[in-house]
């Protein structure tokens, strides 16, 4: 009791001082919309790419991303600081994303289509998405992943996050992490030798 | 991982114009929203919190009150020669003084006893003679 106390103490100090003073303004009854805004300017960008490259889709991404700043609003009061507010963040963020994917799914389960082929469309289709053909085969590669191991790709080549930072967001162990993403390189490079996408 | 295979780190998704400098007021929006919904949905629930436990007490003194009136006549039978009704019990009573027991006798034999007893009687239900007979002898 008296380690998880300096843990959380030692945790706190450590915090980027705009992540101690939002946590403060947000115990305050007058100077919560404050703190909301300094939360929302500090890390809607990142969480909103985070899950952008996972749902494809921008009106979607838009929605989880308010959704998490919604559950994030509401159980601030909650929040121990056993982890810094990015990774709590993160970690709400990963949750709706897969949430959302999930139930995409079983919404499909009647149809003839898949998630995959119907993402796999959006990026053909999706004036917003900017990318050139080898980054159109690549995103088309991702989709083919599982969920997970998709996610741990994102996370380290396209955001460059440490094992040890995506080990605390999706409370998975380093070695597991590294595995996952080893195969997810593999398979990504068997689809492009044999010309799959 | 080569660039050739994987194309460059660069992010391969766009937003619409504005979209991050609006994104404040939007969520601001949506919260607020959302908040005046929850009040309304508060206040009809708070009103039901309370009338509920009456409606409640109400109920179960509606059931007991039914439950007094009704239960007695579900198991009650009849035709039972003891369930008279006690109004026309006390007209046979006080017939009884003024009129003679031979009297009556002859009246029902002759047929006149509609005079006396009202033809839906409980009393003549299903009576057989000897039935009443006995109704007319009082101690």
């Amino acid at each position: 009791m008296i380690s998880c106390y300096l843990r959380n103490q030692i945790n706190v100090i450590f915090m980027q001082p705009d992540d101690k003073e939002i946590l403060y303004l947000a115990q305050k009854a007058n100077k919560k919309d404050e703190a909301l805004a300094l939360l929302m300017k500090k890390y809607k960008e990142r969480l909103y790419w985070h899950i952008r490259k996972m749902i494809i889709v921008h009106e979607d991404a838009d929605d989880l991303l308010q959704n998490t700043f919604m559950k994030a609003w509401n159980h601030i009061g909650n929040f121990r600081g056993d982890a810094s507010l990015y990774t709590w963040l993160y970690r709400i963020a990963t949750n709706e994303t897969l949430n959302y994917i999930n139930k995409k799914k079983e919404g499909l389960l009647n149809e003839d289509a898949d998630i995959e082929m119907m993402l796999g469309n959006k990026i053909e289709t999706d004036p917003l998405f900017t990318g050139d053909e080898i980054q159109k085969r690549l995103q088309k590669c991702l989709l083919a992943l599982p969920d997970k191991q998709r996610l741990v790709f994102n996370m380290k080549y396209f955001e460059d996050m440490t094992y040890d930072q995506m080990s605390e967001i999706l409370g998975t162990s380093v070695g597991a992490l590294k595995a996952s993403y080893f195969h997810a390189v593999r398979k990504i490079e068997a689809f492009i030798k044999n010309e799959v996408f | 991982m080569s660039e050739e295979l994987f194309g460059n780190k660069k992010r391969p998704f766009g937003v619409p114009e504005n979209y991050f400098e609006d994104f404040e007021k939007r969520f601001l929006k949506k919260l607020e929203t959302e908040k005046a919904e929850n009040t309304s949905e508060e206040k009809v629930g708070s009103v039901i919190a309370v009338v509920k436990p009456w409606l409640a007490m109400a109920a179960s003194f509606v059931f007991i009150a039914l439950l007094y009136y009704q239960v007695p006549k579900l198991f009650s039978d009849d035709t039972d020669i003891t369930s008279f009704n006690s109004v026309e019990e006390d007209f046979i009573n006080s017939l009884a003084l003024i009129v003679d027991e031979e009297d009556i006798n002859e009246m029902i034999i002759a047929g006149e006893s509609d005079f006396f007893f009202a033809p839906d009687s409980v009393l003549f239900g299903t009576f057989s003679e000897e039935e009443l007979a006995a109704v007319t002898y009082f101690d």
